[in-house]
C-alpha cells in the first residue's frame, strides 16, 4: 500500500530532530576552482545554492549520521538506551558491505537487542526509513530512530556542471516513538516510478558493471544526471503527486498544511513543487541556499532547521515530501503535539 | 496559439535557439529547466515529464506544438 493512514488511537510521534553539517564550508567559488566551468553568478541563478558542507577526507557517512543522531537524543531528552531499533538512509554507505547503520550502531553504543538496518532510496530515502519505522513504532511500540545522510562530495566529477554546485554532505535525524493519541504522524507514503531508474545515478561499482580500471578512467564511479530536465520534472511531479495522495488519504485540505518541508533539490525544484501541488510558496520551508542538495540528509536537515528556526508549532500540519533517483518518491503527514 | 515566432519571442532573453525551427536545441539541462519554466510562466501551462520526454529532440517547432496541444 503506497500510502499508509495511520488508524485512531495511539499516535507516532516525532520525540526528537537532529542534524550535522560538516565543515568547511565550500562556496561557488571553490566549486570554480576546483576544475567546474561556470560562474558563481550562474550556480545561484540555476540552483539557488550560494554554499554548501564538505566533508573532510576522514570523515565517513557514519561519522556524520552519528553527529546527527546525538543531537537528535539531545532533542528528545533520551540517551542512546532508549532506542529499539535504528534505520540508516544512504546511497554514500561507508563501505559496501556491512551496513552504515552498524558503523552508526557501534558509535552510539548500541546494544544486541536493537537491530539496525540501511536503507536505500537515494534522495527519498530518509522519508522511505520514516515509513518502515513508524509501523514498527505502531505494530511494537518501539522507539525507532531514523538517520538519513550522505556524503555526495565523494562521488561527484568536481568537472561536471549538472551535478558538482549542487550535492554536498550532510545528515540528518529523527527520533519516532509511541506516543498518546493527539497529535503525531497521520500518514505515511511512498512510491517509485522505476522508468526513472536510468536517469540519474552511478553506473560503475556494482554488481553490474564492477569497477575496472577501464571504467574508471571513463568516470564510471561518479554520480551522473543523464537527463537533468527529465529529473527535475519528474521529481516535481513526483512530490506534488505524493502531496495530493497523502493529503487524500489522510482526508486533509491543503490549505490546512502549515508547513512544507521538501527535499532540498534546488531552489527551482521547491518552487515547482508549490507551483504544482498548489501550496503557497511562504508555506514552503528552504535552506538549500547555504545546505545544497544533501540527498538522504536532506529532508530530516531541513526539518531540524524548521524547527529550531520555530517555524513548526504545536497543532501545526507539516507535509514532508521528497523524490530521488530511481524515481523514487515519499511523504510523511504530521501533527504537531504539545511539544514542537 | 503559440507559434514558433511568438515563442522565439518569449525565449529569446533566457536560453540560446538554432536558427530553425526544427533543428534540435543544443542546451544544457539547466538551461533546458530555465526553457520548461520560462514556457510555464509565459503561456500559463503545465507540461508533464512524459509529454516533455516524447517530444525529445526539443526544437522550436515540437514545443510550439507541444505547448499548444498542453494549452
Amino acid at each position: 500500500m503506497s500510502v499508509f493512514v495511520f488508524p485512531p488511537g495511539p499516535r507516532v510521534h516525532i520525540l526528537g530532530t537532529g542534524h550535522h553539517l560538516p565543515d568547511p564550508v565550500r562556496d561557488n567559488a571553490a566549486v570554480i576552482a576546483a576544475g567546474c566551468d561556470t560562474t558563481a553568478d550562474d550556480i545561484v541563478k540555476k540552483t539557488g545554492i550560494v554554499s554548501r558542507h564538505i566533508a573532510p577526507d576522514d570523515v565517513a557517512t557514519s561519522d556524520l549520521a552519528i553527529a546527527a543522531a546525538k543531537a537528535c537524543l539531545d532533542d528528545a531528552g533520551l540517551s542512546a538506551a532508549g532506542i529499539d531499533r535504528l534505520i540508516v538512509s544512504t546511497t554514500s554507505p561507508d563501505q559496501p558491505v556491512p551496513s552504515t547503520a552498524s558503523f552508526v550502531h557501534a558509535g552510539l553504543g548500541l546494544d544486541l537487542e536493537c537491530p539496525a538496518h540501511d536503507v536505500a532510496a537515494a534522495c527519498a530515502g530518509s522519508l522511505y526509513a520514516l515509513d518502515t519505522a513508524a509501523r514498527h513504532v505502531l505494530t511494537a511500540g518501539e522507539v525507532v530512530l531514523v538517520v538519513g545522510a550522505d556524503i555526495r562530495s565523494r562521488v561527484l566529477d568536481v568537472t561536471d556542471v549538472g551535478t558538482a554546485p549542487l550535492f554536498a554532505d550532510g545528515a540528518g535525524a529523527l527520533l519516532l516513538g509511541p506516543g498518546p493519541d493527539a497529535g503525531g504522524l497521520l500518514a505515511t507514503a511512498a512510491f517509485l516510478d522505476s522508468r526513472g531508474r536510468d536517469k540519474i545515478g552511478i553506473v560503475g561499482g556494482g554488481s553490474r558493471r564492477p569497477l575496472t580500471a577501464e571504467r574508471l578512467a571513463a568516470g564510471e564511479q561518479h554520480l551522473r544526471m543523464v537527463d537533468g530536465l527529465d529529473v527535475y520534472m519528474s521529481a516535481t511531479e513526483g512530490m506534488a503527486d505524493a502531496a495530493a495522495r497523502i493529503l487524500d488519504g489522510a482526508g486533509v485540505d491543503k490549505a490546512a498544511v502549515s508547513l512544507v518541508v521538501p527535499h532540498q533539490a534546488n531552489g527551482r525544484i521547491l518552487r515547482r513543487v508549490a507551483a504544482l501541488a498548489g501550496l503557497d510558496d511562504d508555506k514552503v520551508f528552504s535552506c538549500i541556499e547555504t545546505v545544497g542538495n544533501t540527498s538522504s540528509g536532506s529532508v530530516l536537515i531541513a526539518l531540524d532547521r524548521a524547527r529550531r528556526a520555530g517555524r513548526v508549532q504545536a497543532g501545526d500540519v507539516v507535509l514532508l515530501l521528497a523524490a530521488g533517483a530511481g524515481y523514487a518518491c515519499a511523504a510523511a503527514l504530521w501533527r504537531v503535539g504539545d511539544a514542537p | 496559439m503559440s507559434t514558433p515566432e511568438s515563442l522565439r519571442q518569449l525565449l529569446r532573453a533566457h536560453v540560446a535557439l538554432p536558427a530553425a525551427d526544427d533543428a534540435p536545441l543544443e542546451l544544457d539541462s539547466f538551461d533546458e529547466v530555465v526553457l520548461i519554466e520560462t514556457l510555464e510562466e509565459g503561456l500559463a501551462v503545465t507540461l508533464r515529464a512524459a509529454d516533455v520526454a516524447a517530444a525529445r529532440p526539443l526544437t522550436v517547432q515540437g514545443l510550439c506544438a507541444l505547448v499548444n496541444k498542453t494549452a
